[in-house]
């Protein structure tokens, strides 16, 4: 798994036993793991030092994982994963928003969490998909596989590694109906589970973005099915 | 509450009725007195006349001859019938008849008085009867004055006049009646409204502070009365303070002591995960302790998310709730693709207020429960119908249904069916009923008549 350099992380939380145990858990995994217990040390350690994934707990004293998160944005392109409270759907939803990656409920048992960072860690390590689909173009949108790069309009647009990567299956199966535990699967890494609403955040928050383009319109959602690139 | 059940009509009527019998009584006692002077008055006047001419004769021709007796009885007689009339509205003018007819025409109860005259203190009478009328009331007296000054006693013995029937009759349908009728009405509606209007509305509160209401009160308009019931709704206001400290009080011990368990069992989850890594995957151990980790977790979650709901806003924006219940059907059909789910899939227009969230949860709870307590082979059915002012959703399934006697407290939190190894914390429904009132609606369970449980949410439009 870790067949070059081990990928490092970095734990934001405020609970240093939680964190203490957790890096020894990852590193036994083979991690290399970094702890900080404020979202200003984080941002600090952050300054000096990159990173291929970042844990950001949401319940900090001071300024939340979501204040956090918020003032990285957009600039930082390192995938994030939210820690939230059990049954706070509204910081679950309001985290994907912010442009995390994913989510894991806490408390949690680490096999878990572990199975989220590999997941996630795999969608935003450059997958060569097949040789020739490195670039694909659909009307405005432009997306190179290979660069993680979307133009549309000639713009640049930023977008997550899960919007970059529903975006792309989308455009690889144009016009045809990508079902959600397809997406789930493909794009989170992780099997679809009943009322889980993470892809249909992750398509909405990429409608908007394409929208803001001039792009609006593009992904229709087929009820009881899933999601459409519609053809120029 | 039949309306005559009610104490607004009880008071009312019982103070009416005492009212309006006692005003009755007096009025009726009062005209009575009075017609009674009247009577007497007339009587007197009818008599003097008479009797000044009868002395005058009398001295004339020293003594009264037997012609002239009769003459003068005739003409008490006359004065008497013709007052009588008079008195009880005839005005006609009858004289020259004769007091044979009236007697024989009208009132055959009513006697003329009994005339006795006396001269001075004699005992003797020169005019009437020596014979009295022993049982009528003391008789009348008057004295008149003949020409030359002397004195003679009159006695007027008659029977009181009596007052017909119809008397009472006219006073009973007379304009006095009506007023006071409705003297007493407005009266009694008043003194009723005073005692019963702060009734009802402390009920109100009550009714209120039972709904889920915890801040309501009585307001300052009741409670600052000096009299029982501004200490009733005193009263009231310290026990509605007492429920409210002691229910939000239990809630945030819930809360806050379900929130300081995760760190410790977050970290608990951790070092189970750096056993099982040292003790290998398949540790059995490990895996227990994993297991009732993940338990904990569980109940954590329903507590507090119980506990939350009443922290969710409620101005969100309307939405449809076909698009939810579709998306419910889709969730059941996704996660328990065994099951048959029957949703006719109805497109309805209106548009429900509140929080969609909220009734997902409660909805999707109810669905829940039953993929949990049915067996495999019950079917669900999931309907909505649209009444005036409310929409019904009905999830039912062909299950076992539930022991009546469990019905009523099903709903109550940590309330389980017993007799099976359920893995729920019997929070779940309560959690639903919780989220439904939320939205001012109102959850029930019953047994279907033709088996399984069956779970009604009303929600209004």
């Amino acid at each position: 798994m870790t067949e070059h350099k081990p990928s490092q992380l970095l734990l934001v939380d405020d609970d240093t036993d939680l964190t203490e145990l957790l890096s020894e858990y990852l590193s036994n995994e083979g991690y290399q793991v970094l702890c900080a217990h404020s979202a200003d040390d984080a941002e600090t350690i952050l300054a000096g030092q990159r990173f291929d994934l970042l844990v950001f707990d949401i319940m900090m004293p001071g300024r939340t994982g979501l204040d956090l998160l918020q003032s990285l944005r957009p600039g930082l392109q390192t995938p994030v994963i939210m820690l939230t409270g059990r049954g706070d759907d509204i910081d679950r939803i309001l985290g994907l928003e912010m442009g995390a990656d994913d989510y894991l409920a806490k408390p949690c048992n680490p096999r878990e969490l572990l199975a989220r960072i590999r997941a996630v860690l795999r969608r935003v390590q450059p997958v060569v998909q097949a040789p020739s689909a490195i670039r694909l173009v659909q009307g405005g949108i432009v997306l190179d596989a290979g660069s993680r790069e979307v133009m549309v309009a000639e713009q640049p647009l930023t977008l997550t590694s899960a919007e970059f990567n529903v975006l792309m299956l989308l455009m690889q199966q144009v016009g045809r109906v990508v079902s959600k535990a397809e997406l789930t699967e493909k794009v989170l890494h992780r099997k679809l589970t009943a009322y889980d609403r993470a892809i249909d955040v992750h398509v909405s928050r990429l409608r908007q973005k394409l929208a803001a383009q001039g792009e609006a319109e593009r992904i229709k959602t087929v009820r009881g099915e899933g999601y459409q690139l519609v053809q120029h | 509450m039949r309306w005559f059940r009610s104490l607004f009509w009880k008071i009312f009527f019982a103070i009416w009725l005492s009212s309006l019998v006692m005003l009755a009584a007096t009025v009726f006692i009062v005209s009575q007195v009075n017609e009674r002077e009247r009577v007497q008055d007339w009587l007197l006047e009818s008599v003097r006349l008479n009797a000044e001419q009868l002395v005058d004769d009398y001295e004339r021709s020293d003594g009264l001859s037997k012609r002239r007796r009769y003459y003068y009885h005739k003409r008490f007689a006359r004065s008497f019938y013709q007052r009588w009339r008079e008195h009880n509205g005839d005005h006609h003018d009858h004289r020259g008849r004769d007091h044979d007819d009236w007697r024989r025409d009208h009132d055959k109860r009513q006697e003329p008085p009994r005339i006795r005259i006396y001269a001075g203190d004699s005992e003797r009478p020169i005019f009437g009867g020596r014979d009295r009328h022993t049982d009528g009331p003391e008789p009348l007296q008057l004295t008149v004055q003949s020409e030359t000054g002397a004195q003679y006693r009159v006695e007027i013995s008659s029977r009181a006049p009596e007052l017909p029937l119809r008397h009472l009759f006219r006073f009973i349908l007379s304009y006095q009646i009506v007023v006071i009728l409705l003297a007493t009405a407005l009266a009694s509606v008043l003194l009723t409204g005073l005692i019963v209007r702060p009734l009802n509305r402390l009920r109100d509160h009550t009714r209120e502070l039972h709904q889920g209401n915890l801040a309501s009160r009585a307001g300052d308009k009741l409670s600052r009365r000096r009299d029982e019931i501004g200490e009733l709704a005193r009263e009231f206001n310290s026990m509605a303070d007492y429920v409210e400290q002691t229910l939000v009080g239990g809630q945030k011990l819930l809360q806050d002591v379900s929130h300081e368990l995760r760190a410790p069992l977050a970290r608990l989850q951790v070092a189970a995960g750096l056993a099982e890594q040292k003790l290998g995957e398949d540790d059995r151990l490990a895996g227990r302790i994993n297991l009732e980790c993940e338990q904990l977790n569980r109940l954590i979650d329903e507590i507090l998310s119980l506990s939350r709901l009443d922290a969710q806003p409620l101005d969100a924006e309307p939405y449809a709730l076909s698009g939810l219940l579709n998306e419910l059907a889709e969730d059941i059909r996704f996660s328990a693709p065994q099951r048959v789910l029957h949703w006719p899939g109805v497109e309805l227009s209106a548009m429900l207020p509140g929080n969609r969230a909220l009734l997902q949860r409660a909805l999707s709870n109810v669905l829940t429960n039953i993929l949990r307590h049915t067996p495999d082979e019950a079917e669900i059915y999931l309907g909505v119908t649209q009444a005036a002012n409310e929409l019904v959703v009905t999830v039912r399934d062909t299950g076992p249904g539930v022991d009546e006697a469990l019905l009523p407290v099903l709903l109550e939190p940590f309330v389980r069916a017993e007799g099976k190894k359920s893995e729920g914390y019997g929070l779940g429904l309560s959690i639903a009923r919780r989220a439904v009132e939320r939205l001012q609606g109102s959850l029930r369970l019953r047994n279907h008549p033709e088996g399984g449980l069956e779970v009604s949410v009303r929600l209004p439009l």
